[in-house]
């Protein structure tokens, strides 16, 4: 087990290499002057000097490559231009808005395509099966920030039942701040629940004309426990494996959705940097994002091995 | 015909018709304002009602075809044509190039779309040209590497070596032999791209780094729409229905082809 693990944090750690190399290469390929891209085109000679001297491009690339990948070994992820603050500061003060959001929709999500797939399986061919297919493929059709929108009229407009948005923070009481990710979850899950949904659906079609789903029906078992209590078990395992890469796309995804419902996340931030043209900002919070998402696809990956030894190479 | 081929074919003809008549005679200036006629309800003299500004939403819808729908293609272009021709040259050769090709795409897939697209519109600022490269971008890993496990399939086949037996060029095997193996998934995986390139232009738009003023732009319009979503909910209604629609229809030609013309899932 030691050797497979050091063999996965070497894989990840190659990974995050190329990944860091990749969001860097973005920032020095692309052809325009950053500096002339942060201070527009009335600025001075002697302000875009003394901004190429700042962000170190005044070096070569490799010297930049490698210094930039010595400051974020060390965490170091360098200034925003327009805060004056450590990038890594900026980010962590958002994470308690943005990894709940993601959770929450992760919670959407699973309870979504469980009901909806498995709804659909056991009535394959009929009405209800037919109106969940519809609707996954509605769901994979409607952008995310639009489904909030229209969630804000229902929910916040004509039926006030939850806020439309804002985060008052978790200091005014967690129900109170759940209660306004409610809505962005469900924005963020709609796409998810779709695509999970189907998954759930095929592998209980599978997992229903096992002998041993038979023998249960034979046994003259009521459905409930057919299915909840036998097939849906064994019918979890494949879309448990696609539900951990999920949580990827939904925090790349709340970028969008923190917009919608104004929500002080890490999405927000990003855009914060990108429209006040604070490269150093983008290019931080862009890698702390990925590498988020590449290290829980590889935590997610090893869990399984965990759960299911049938998995991993064989002993 | 299956039914996701015939609801695919019908939902992209409707769209593209749609966006001819925006392209050549939309019933009203999408631009025109009109201030005595601000935020309107949908009516007869506005089927869709009018925007902040009292511009006519149905006449807008209609002219956001064009620029939604080109920078979308134009996405899917670059990703074919760029995806494509590396994937092939990638599988026909194999050696080191192959290997360190597919690392970096696979890097690349670990990426969200999105925050690559957006990284790209924040270093290239933002625009058409700009929308369609950033997603376009996004796109040639998927292409590279689906082509290339076509190419590594299909260089096996008996009529391939009979081709390199008989002398022919790599380039002339490519075109000749391989081409029409390629199309057939390609196609399958060009019209499913369309409608993520047209989703990734809407969600750029609607954040401003899209399609700019003056075009109108169905991800641009649900944007304008958020302030006036108690006054005028069918502001953002509408243009949101036309994105569901195209990507509703480009995914069911894309699934509805994979059924008909890809044997394996038959």
């Amino acid at each position: 087990m030691t050797g497979r693990l050091a063999r996965r944090a070497a894989g990840l750690a190659g990974t995050l290499l190329v990944v860091g190399t990749i969001v860097f290469l973005v920032f020095q390929v692309l052809p325009g002057d950053p500096a002339q891209i942060v201070l527009g085109t009335e600025a001075t000679a002697e302000a875009l000097a003394q901004l190429r001297a700042e962000l170190g491009l005044d070096r070569p690339v490799a010297a930049r490559y490698l210094h930039w990948l010595g400051g974020v070994a060390r965490g170091d992820l360098g200034r925003s231009l327009s805060y004056r603050r450590p990038v890594v500061d900026l980010v962590r003060e958002r994470l308690p808005v943005t990894i709940p959001l993601a959770l929450l929709a992760m919670a959407v999500t699973t309870a979504g395509s469980i009901l909806l797939g498995v709804t659909a399986a056991v009535r394959r061919g009929q009405g209800v099966d037919l109106a969940v297919l519809t609707l996954t493929q509605l769901g994979l059709a409607v952008p995310a920030f639009w489904l909030g929108m229209i969630l804000i009229i229902v929910f916040s407009l004509l039926w006030p039942v939850l806020p439309a948005g804002g985060f008052p923070g978790w200091e005014a009481g967690a129900g109170r701040a759940l209660s306004h990710l409610v809505l962005p979850a469900i924005a963020l899950a709609a796409a998810r629940v779709a695509v999970m949904s189907r998954l759930v659906r095929g592998s209980l079609l599978d997992v229903l004309t096992r002998d041993y789903v038979r023998t249960a029906w034979a046994k003259g078992l009521p459905e409930r426990r057919v299915v909840y209590g036998h097939a849906l078990r064994n019918a979890f395992i494949p879309p448990l494996t696609m539900l951990g890469l999920q949580l990827g796309a939904l925090l790349a995804g709340s970028v969008v959705v923190e917009q919608v419902f104004s929500l002080p996340g890490v999405g927000r931030l990003l855009l914060h940097a990108i429209s006040s043209r604070d490269l150093p900002l983008v290019q931080g919070t862009v890698l702390l994002v990925a590498v988020a998402i590449v290290t829980v696809n590889s935590a997610v990956d090893l869990l399984y091995i965990k759960l299911d030894p049938r998995i991993g190479p064989r002993p | 015909m299956n039914r996701n081929l015939t609801l695919g074919f019908s939902l992209v003809g409707l769209v593209l018709a749609a966006t001819m008549v925006g392209a050549l005679a939309v019933p009203r200036d999408p631009l025109a304002m009109d201030i005595g006629n601000r935020v309107q309800p949908p009516g007869a003299a506005h089927f869709f009602g009018t925007d902040q500004y009292g511009r006519d939403i149905f006449s807008r819808v209609l002219a956001a075809g064009l620029p939604s729908l080109a920078v979308a293609l134009g996405a899917v272009a670059i990703g074919l044509g760029a995806g494509g021709l590396a994937g092939a040259l990638s599988g026909l050769h194999r050696g080191l190039a192959d290997e360190l090709l597919m690392r970096a795409v696979d890097a690349m897939l670990t990426f969200p779309a999105i925050l690559f697209a957006l990284m790209v519109v924040a270093v290239r600022g933002p625009g058409n040209l700009n929308t369609a490269l950033a997603i376009g971008l996004v796109n040639i890993p998927v292409f590279a590497r689906l082509t290339r496990g076509s190419v590594l399939s299909l260089r096996e086949e008996q009529y391939v070596e009979a081709a390199r037996a008989l002398g022919a060029t790599n380039g002339h095997i490519l075109l000749r032999h391989l081409l029409p193996g390629l199309a057939t998934p390609l196609v399958i995986q060009a019209s499913l791209s369309v409608s993520t390139a047209v989703l990734a232009e809407a969600a750029l738009s609607y954040l401003g780094l899209g399609v700019q003023p003056p075009d109108p732009s169905w991800g641009r319009m649900i944007g304008e729409a958020q302030s006036f979503l108690g006054r005028g909910p069918w502001m953002a209604v509408f243009p949101g229905l036309a994105i569901a629609v195209t990507v509703l229809g480009f995914n069911l030609l894309g699934d509805g082809l994979r059924d008909r013309l890809d044997p394996h899932t038959r």
